[in-house]
């Protein structure tokens, strides 16, 4: 669960950098790749997932000549909504992480262990 | 849990990096990277059983139609291998839209979301399954993401010795950097 809090973190980083270089099809396309871990994670199946996917498509296509704004307005809608299940996948491991304890990040590279009888 | 090789942690780790930090197209490649180490490391078979063992019902599916996971696999690696260069070629303009290079592009961007849930299960049974789940990256595995509007302030001027001094800086270069 530690490396998957890692992955999620990281890419809502680049997400957030894409976005404030006003890199709207590149963040889009990172939110929904978080977006589809975290379905996974929660075990919520995403019936517009299809619709998403095709709004996507024909945002990037309008990209070539100057961006659709509604379009991207419409995509930013359903954003909004599924960052929902981001909080509630990341709530998820947190909750995941507390009940492994102190083995779950017990985890110090190159860690030597020294008996004490020794 | 199954415990992977320092060196096969190691390039996971380097895979998952490159998937996080990258941009369309070019972190599916590396996404795809991963779960083919991982499927080497693991073993097919017995990734496969694990699959069927597992409690959700996604992943079991996944054990029982493994051949045409498999095949979707190829496939998704085929059509990755073709667009990933592809989109950055439309984000930047550089693409001709009659360009028949276009066309196949668009006929094969629309089945990638299709597949790709598929992946994401796989990428996550993966990680949750090996001793990988409890590494973290370090960050000096992710690639730096450059934006060219986006430069430090304080940016050095890169002339060479003999290059002609620009206008701005005409004034500081006749009298040493002194103010008269």
């Amino acid at each position: 669960m530690k490396l998957l809090k890692n992955v999620i973190t990281k890419r809502i980083e680049v997400f957030n950098q894409l976005e404030l270089n006003h890199k709207y099809i590149k963040s889009i396309w990172h939110f929904y790749s978080i977006y589809n871990i975290c379905l996974v994670l929660t075990g919520i199946y995403d019936p517009l997932l299809n619709e998403k996917n095709r709004l996507y498509k024909k945002l990037l296509e309008s990209s070539y000549k100057k961006l659709d704004m509604k379009k991207l307005g419409e995509m930013y809608k359903y954003l909004k909504n599924d960052m929902k299940i981001i909080s509630k996948a990341m709530e998820e491991i947190e909750l995941k992480e507390e009940s492994e304890g102190i083995f779950g990040d017990y985890d110090i590279p190159d860690m030597v262990a020294i008996s004490i009888h020794d | 849990m199954i415990n992977l090789n320092q060196v096969f942690t190691q390039l996971a780790l380097r895979k998952i990096a490159l998937f996080c930090s990258s941009t369309n197209g070019n972190d599916l490649y590396f996404l795809k990277e991963f779960i083919d180490i991982m499927i080497n490391v693991v073993g097919e078979e017995r990734l496969i059983n694990m699959l069927k063992e597992d409690s959700s019902e996604i992943n079991k599916n996944l054990g029982e139609n493994w051949i045409k996971v498999k095949l979707d696999l190829k496939k998704f690696d085929k059509i990755v291998e073709k667009t990933k260069a592809s989109y950055d070629l439309l984000e930047d303009k550089t693409m001709d839209k009659k360009d028949l290079k276009y066309k196949d592009f668009s006929e094969k961007a629309r089945k990638i979301p299709l597949i790709k849930q598929d992946i994401y299960t796989l990428f996550v049974f993966l990680i949750n399954n090996t001793s990988i789940s409890q590494k973290s990256i370090p960050p000096e595995m992710f690639k730096l993401l450059d934006f060219p509007r986006s430069r430090a302030i304080g940016e050095l001027d890169k002339r060479r010795v003999g290059d002609p001094i620009p206008e701005r800086f005409k004034d500081i270069g006749e009298n040493n950097g002194r103010r008269m």
